[in-house]
């Protein structure tokens, strides 16, 4: 079966008087404990045991080897999966059963800051590509039996590992139910990241917004799974998804709830003003510019109209000229190596936007529209929302370039009726503002206070709602 | 899925099969910054429109050699002011805008054979502003246009300018319209001449200034205020907004100049109607702070204060007098809004008896004003630098 592998090994040796073989992946196996604990005991068998004979197999995993982790099983199919997920195999002549010894071990990575979501006030561990390290990240903010880790195996020929976590009492039973569902669902050759997954768990596959999250910092899963989200840890990825996901998760970032409030909400309402700004900012630039001149004060006017004396192109032209140049230098500082990425797209937009205003090819108001879009764009928490953001500006740019500001509201009005139609997981997108549910309101525009939000959010589910004791504000005779 | 594909086709294709639309790039307008209207000749009205010139107003403006006019003005004439316009239109290589206008100013000429006709141009058309400034010029109105802006970089952003500083008096299209419109009141609007910049040097730069109003009834221009008068319409109406007050204290109280600045205005019209006779009494109330005094009276001395007091109020009814005088007896006009005022105390006698005879029964009906002035402040010092020196 493994022939043509060269990553395979087969050990033999004597146990007594018995043959014996060990087979393993090389490179799975922690070699050091292989040598401590496996072999070492079974070559040096004790004499007088010897004597007496190898009797069954489970004498050898209760007295012999010394690992903790050690099962058995009859099936041919069982030796090659757990082979390949870096078990060592013991087999005995004449013995029905296998043993399977886990002392995996092999390369992985430290656990380091997560690159994608940076807080200045928070916990600094992120996930590794690892499954049980993710596992354990987790588990070790919260000491309660109640959390429940569901293991789950995907994907015909990856068999990657994946984990259901939720809080029993606190996610709803229907919601665990149908992830299960959803997963057991998907029969796909492999897994290899768990955008993989999200695509085929999500409830609208053809919607811009991302209807599940996902995140590399285990204390976001976990303020998560305490609302009643469940998570979704898969091996080999430093992304967890979370299920399901709002609209207004993509304003709240991790760091909200350990400031103080009064910075979070003054921030979060910052990121509504930002969120706008980089939807609609370079659509109504140019639809006022090209239809509504008359909505501008005089001085504003000429100086736009000063400014964009000398240039070729229309508006409409022109913003999108320097938008899709933005993205690029974008994207080009993404791929480019981490060392000169930043200064190449930072110097880039500087001097092209420079040069460019000063061969009058494009007019500089314009530039500060997309810089300040630009800007407006990475205030979004999540990538992928702000990527989704990203997207849609374009569509508005061409509603706004031919129909003006009735078309940019024509588009505001459709985005909202498409937003309202989406559901995650069987919450409405919008919720808790459409369907309005008012006692959820403290953690969207504002973050309320910690012991003035007593609820946990109703839409995620009804389970023990109350998540901190009444009257609990702290004060001087308390 | 092939209806989808169609319908998502048909929804591209809306913008780009729509063949006219409203698209008008910055740089294809010409930005109407001022509107001047005269009477021309036969029976012709005489538009003339300020124009900004974009290329000379910028930052890199006055580098270029020569032709460093921030704004043009263009006139042409026409039966009506739309005929104007497209000759105007014919002229420019840009489309006449006329969303940015801020100040329109009607000559004496027209003003006088009524501004009805003119003004339901910018009722009608689209883009001029209602909330632009109406103002009347003696003798031409273009004149004013082409005034060399000192420094403001256009005529009528000074003009703008200096009616937002409180100088003249600030009244818009809408107002004008509503006030001739409406029964019981009359229109005016602040008049615009051109000044010199240094008195006393004829070759010194003119500059516009607002003072004084123009007095209409109806539609037509019947009279002008000076800057005085003006002030005490504004006071009358309760629209005061800033000004000055200076008194002369007479020779037997020890002679000087008393000035002091209005912090606050109200005026209250009361009407005693009935059926045979309207009797009017003006209640007003200012503070004001005394910044200059050259008389003689200690101001410390509240005895004084209550005489200085007194004075305001005979300088302050003497000048709404003087303004109710010029109004009512000399133009005939009702711009203090008085039948409206009767109106709202009865307006069922307005309606029955004096809504359609108003315009004979205003110059006849008695005004009576009472004026309370309120000192809130003697500025710094308390006496007056003159009558220390004379202590010594």
């Amino acid at each position: 079966m493994f022939e043509k592998s060269s990553d395979i090994v087969y050990r033999e040796l004597h146990i007594g008087n018995k043959k014996g073989m060990l087979i393993f992946l090389d490179g799975l196996v922690n070699q050091q404990l292989m040598d401590s604990d496996v072999l070492k005991p079974l070559l040096n068998w004790d004499e007088q045991e010897l004597n007496a004979g190898i009797t069954s197999i489970k004498q050898l995993l209760e007295r012999v080897v010394t690992t903790a982790d050690v099962t058995s099983s009859q099936k041919l199919q069982d030796v090659t999966d757990h082979i390949l997920s870096g078990n060592t195999v013991l087999l005995i002549d004449k013995m029905p059963d296998a043993l399977f010894i886990s002392i995996k071990g092999w390369e992985k990575r430290a656990i380091e800051q997560p690159e994608s979501e940076v807080v200045v006030r928070g916990p600094r561990d992120g996930f590794t590509e690892n499954l049980r390290t993710n596992t354990s990240l987790i588990r070790r903010r919260l000491k309660t039996p109640r959390l429940k880790m569901e293991q789950k195996k995907v994907g015909r020929l990856s068999k990657t590992d994946l984990v259901i976590t939720y809080i029993e009492g606190i996610a709803e039973d229907s919601l665990v139910q149908e992830i299960h569902e959803r997963i057991d669902r998907i029969d796909i050759d492999a897994i290899l990241e768990s955008g993989y997954i999200e695509e085929l768990i999500d409830d609208n596959p053809f919607s811009v917004f991302p209807l599940v999250g996902h995140t590399e910092r285990p204390d976001k899963v976990v303020g998560s799974l305490l609302e009643g989200s469940v998570g979704i840890i898969i091996d080999n990825t430093p992304f967890c998804l979370i299920a399901p996901q709002t609209f207004f998760q993509l304003i709240q970032s991790p760091e909200d709830y350990y400031q103080r409030y009064i910075t979070s909400s003054f921030i979060r309402m910052l990121r509504y003003l930002f969120l706008i700004i980089s939807l609609l900012l370079p659509s109504l630039y140019v639809a006022v510019t090209t239809f509504h001149q008359e909505m501008l004060p005089t001085s504003l006017l000429l100086s736009l109209a000063v400014a964009r004396e000398a240039t070729p192109f229309p508006a409409l032209i022109e913003a999108l000229i320097m938008e899709v140049a933005f993205e690029g230098l974008r994207e080009a500082g993404v791929r480019l190596p981490r060392a000169v990425g930043s200064a190449v797209s930072i110097v880039g937009a500087l001097v092209i936007g420079q040069a460019a205003v000063d061969a009058g090819i494009v007019s500089s108001p314009m530039v500060i529209i997309v810089a300040t879009t630009g800007i407006a764009s990475f205030i979004i928490p999540g990538y992928e929302q702000a990527n989704t953001i990203r997207i849609l500006r374009f569509p508005m740019m061409f509603l706004a370039g031919f129909m003006g500001l009735y078309g940019v509201f024509l588009g505001v009005i459709t985005l909202q009726i498409y937003i309202l139609r989406l559901r995650s997981f069987g919450v409405p997108y919008f919720s808790p503002v459409a369907p309005l549910d008012t006692t959820n309101l403290k953690d969207i525009f504002v973050r309320a206070p910690w012991w003035a939000m007593n609820k946990r959010p109703g839409y995620l589910g009804k389970n023990k709602a109350n998540r901190i004791k009444h009257n609990s504000r702290p004060g001087p005779n308390q | 899925m092939k209806r989808k594909c169609r319908l998502i086709l048909l929804i591209v294709m809306i913008p780009l099969l729509t063949s006219c639309w409203g698209r008008t790039e910055v740089i294809d307008i010409a930005l109407v910054t001022g509107i001047a209207i005269d009477k021309g000749e036969n029976k012709n009205i005489l538009l003339s429109l300020q124009i900004a010139v974009p290329k000379n107003l910028g930052p890199q403006a006055g580098k270029g050699s020569g032709g460093s006019e921030t704004t043009i003005v263009v006139s042409e004439e026409g039966q009506d002011i739309m005929e104007a316009y497209r000759q105007i239109q014919l002229k420019l290589s840009r489309e006449v805008f006329f969303g940015q206008s801020n100040v329109l100013i009607i000559g004496e000429e027209l003003a006088t054979e009524g501004v009805s006709s003119v003004l339901d141009f910018f009722t009608r058309f689209r883009q001029p502003q209602l909330g632009s400034t109406i103002l009347f010029a003696k003798g031409k109105a273009n004149d004013k246009l082409n005034l060399k802006p000192q420094i403001e970089s256009m005529t009528t952003e000074e003009i703008r300018e200096q009616e937002k500083r409180g100088a003249g008096l600030e009244v818009k299209v809408r107002d004008f319209l509503t006030r001739m419109l409406a029964d019981g009141d009359e229109p005016f609007a602040s008049e615009v001449s051109s000044e010199p910049l240094e008195k006393e040097n004829n070759s010194s730069d003119m500059v516009p200034s607002l003072n004084g109003a123009a007095i209409f009834k109806g539609d037509k221009l019947v009279g002008w205020m000076d800057d005085k008068e003006s002030r005490g319409l504004l006071w009358m109406r309760d629209e005061f907004v800033s000004g000055a007050i200076s008194l002369t204290v007479p020779g037997n109280e020890g002679g000087g100049q008393i000035g002091a600045e209005i912090l606050q205005v109200s005026s209250k019209i009361k009407p005693t109607v009935s059926k045979d006779n309207v009797k009017i009494k003006v209640d007003s109330y200012g503070e004001v702070e005394i910044f200059e005094n050259s008389s003689t009276f200690d101001l410390n001395d509240p005895e004084n204060i209550q005489k200085v007091k007194k004075m305001f109020e005979d300088e302050v009814k003497e000048r709404l007098e003087l303004t109710v005088n010029k109004a009512q007896k000399e133009l005939q006009s009702d711009v203090f809004g008085i039948g409206h005022a009767v109106y709202r105390s009865n307006p069922k006698l307005w309606n029955d008896m004096y809504k359609s005879k108003w315009a004979e029964v205003f110059p006849e009906i008695e005004i009576v004003i009472a004026t309370e002035i309120k000192i809130k402040g003697t500025g710094f010092t308390n006496q007056s630098i003159i009558f220390s020196n004379q202590k010594d």
